[in-house]
């Protein structure tokens, strides 16, 4: 399974159990903050992934800037796993 | 000098910022006003309800010094159980009086003694007592903060808040209410009214740093207070804002403001511990427990403490060569994006479902609220089904507040005990 899609899976996990309701078509541009997630079900979503993956990128990583978009999002992951 | 005495100094200047712009004249003039019409206040303890900031300013302008104590009521309306010297508290703007217990003492103050509860929204807050010279003790005074726009993104009756509020007031700088909508929207009021300084907590500023127009922000004041931060978000900041002064205060509702560390590092030097030269001092105990004595702290709680005039901040902290860094909270306390969550409480909500034996709630590190709430949990009998998971999580998140619902729960064969037979709720510090 590709990072994208087990982000967008863990994503309808966690909306299903945050009581969220994502927007219906996520892709590349669309703006994290407008998917539908709060800031508990961002943080539910990186609890998620690193239960499924093994790690949290915004803890292991020194980053230095925050994602906006979705693909911003799966390439922090991406390069996490990478190093993996 | 009153809040309503520093104010009269700022003349006509701007006050607040936003949706009705109000000058510091308006607010001194509507205070005095409210003195006339509450004529019966004076020397009373009175509860202030939040209904929005120009009318909360207002009534602490005109309260305090006019009323013998000031409760700043939380969000959910919590009343304290007692008052200092009198049988009732008068709620404003309701203008009724609710009975509680008197608590009588010697009172030297001639000033008002103020109220502000801790946080912890499902749990009785405790009611930490401050004189007002204490809450302005670590207000910066000078024309480039008098310069200033403050964005308000904390309750402003909460402590974090107040401090932003009488930070902005006394200084004379604008005040911006950021403290309600979404992110982006916050994000958005921030950049239309031109915000310079900002105080949020480590979580919220992640949460912000994911904004589209965060970018365009213009500040030259960035805080952060209320949870651990760590050094990505502080090295994240500072590519954003190069040229900001960038401070992690570290305070708390009890102890009052500590300390403030302003070299974009994670934790705080060393070479301050053990030593009185500084206002604060602050010493680590054989629990690893970070002790402080402030000159800001709340008097009533230095009278508690085992060491006189210290405050056990209940912070387990390690150093590591020159620098303390910030474990977690000793009583086990979970810090979702700056909310409490007592784990106790949550394991008695997982224990009141029918076919659970036992339940450990603990907090593990996470890289967008600080942490998170988890379980394990022991059952009765196996159960495959995950009927059972489902059913503990439909009965935390009916009767506990979102984020303390556990965003995972394991079924475990045992759990850690304590020589004392208790279940161990040690914090996965990460």
């Amino acid at each position: 399974m590709t990072i994208e899609v087990t982000v967008k899976n863990a994503m309808q996990q966690v909306a299903e159990l945050s009581d969220c309701k994502l927007v219906d078509d996520i892709n590349d541009d669309t703006v994290l903050l407008e998917c539908g997630l709060d800031s508990l079900g961002y943080a539910m979503l990186v609890a998620q992934l690193e239960e499924e993956l093994g790690f949290d990128p915004f803890t292991e990583q020194q980053i230095s800037s925050y994602p906006n978009t979705f693909s911003e999002f799966v390439a922090i992951y991406q390069a996490c796993a990478n190093k993996h | 000098m009153s809040l309503l005495t520093n104010l009269q100094n700022h003349g006509s200047g701007v006050a607040l910022v936003g949706n009705s712009p109000t000058t510091f004249k308006e607010i001194v003039e509507g205070a005095l006003i409210l003195r006339k019409t509450h004529s019966h206040y004076e020397g009373a303890a009175v509860g202030i309800r939040y209904t929005n900031l120009k009318d909360f300013i207002v009534a602490l302008c005109a309260f305090d010094t006019f009323c013998a104590s000031l409760y700043l009521l939380p969000e959910n309306g919590l009343l304290p159980e007692h008052a200092f010297n009198a049988s009732s508290i008068t709620l404003w703007p309701d203008d009724i009086h609710v009975d509680v217990f008197n608590q009588g003492r010697d009172s030297s103050n001639a000033n008002t003694y103020w109220f502000i509860a801790t946080s912890g929204t499902t749990s009785t807050p405790k009611w930490i007592e401050h004189s007002f010279e204490k809450l302005i003790g670590n207000v910066k005074i000078s024309e480039s903060m008098s310069s200033l726009c403050w964005g308000l993104l904390y309750q402003p009756f909460r402590f974090a808040g107040l401090q932003v509020l009488l930070q902005s007031l006394i200084s004379g700088a604008s005040l911006l209410d950021a403290s309600v909508g979404n992110v982006n929207d916050k994000v958005m009021l921030l950049n239309l009214h031109q915000a310079s300084a900002v105080s949020a907590t480590p979580g919220l500023w992640r949460q912000m740093m994911m904004s589209h127009d965060f970018k365009k922000l213009r500040l030259s004041h960035v805080t952060l207070g209320g949870e651990v931060v760590d050094q990505a978000l502080l090295n994240a900041l500072s590519v954003v804002f190069p040229n900001a002064k960038i401070r992690h205060i570290y305070a708390s509702t009890e102890a009052g403001v500590g300390f403030v560390v302003s070299d974009k590092k994670a934790g705080f030097p060393a070479e301050w511990l053990n030593n009185d030269t500084l206002s604060a001092t602050m010493f680590i105990d054989e629990q690893q427990h970070l002790w402080i004595k402030s000159p800001f702290a709340s008097q009533a709680m230095c009278d508690e403490s085992d060491f006189p005039e210290y405050i056990d901040t209940q912070d387990v902290v390690e150093v590591v060569s020159d620098r303390v860094f910030f474990l977690g909270r000793a009583n086990g306390t979970i810090n979702v994006g700056g909310n409490k969550v007592h784990p106790e409480r949550v394991e008695q909500i997982i224990l009141s479902v029918h076919g659970v034996q036992s339940a450990r709630v603990y907090g593990r590190r996470n890289g967008v609220l600080g942490q998170l709430v988890h379980a394990d949990v022991i059952l009765n009998q196996p159960d495959t089904s995950l009927q059972l998971k489902k059913e503990i999580i439909e009965n935390c998140k009916l009767k506990l507040e979102r984020y303390e619902v556990p965003v995972t729960i394991k079924f475990v064969d045992s759990l850690e005990v304590t020589s004392a037979g208790k279940v161990k709720r040690e914090t996965d510090y990460g």
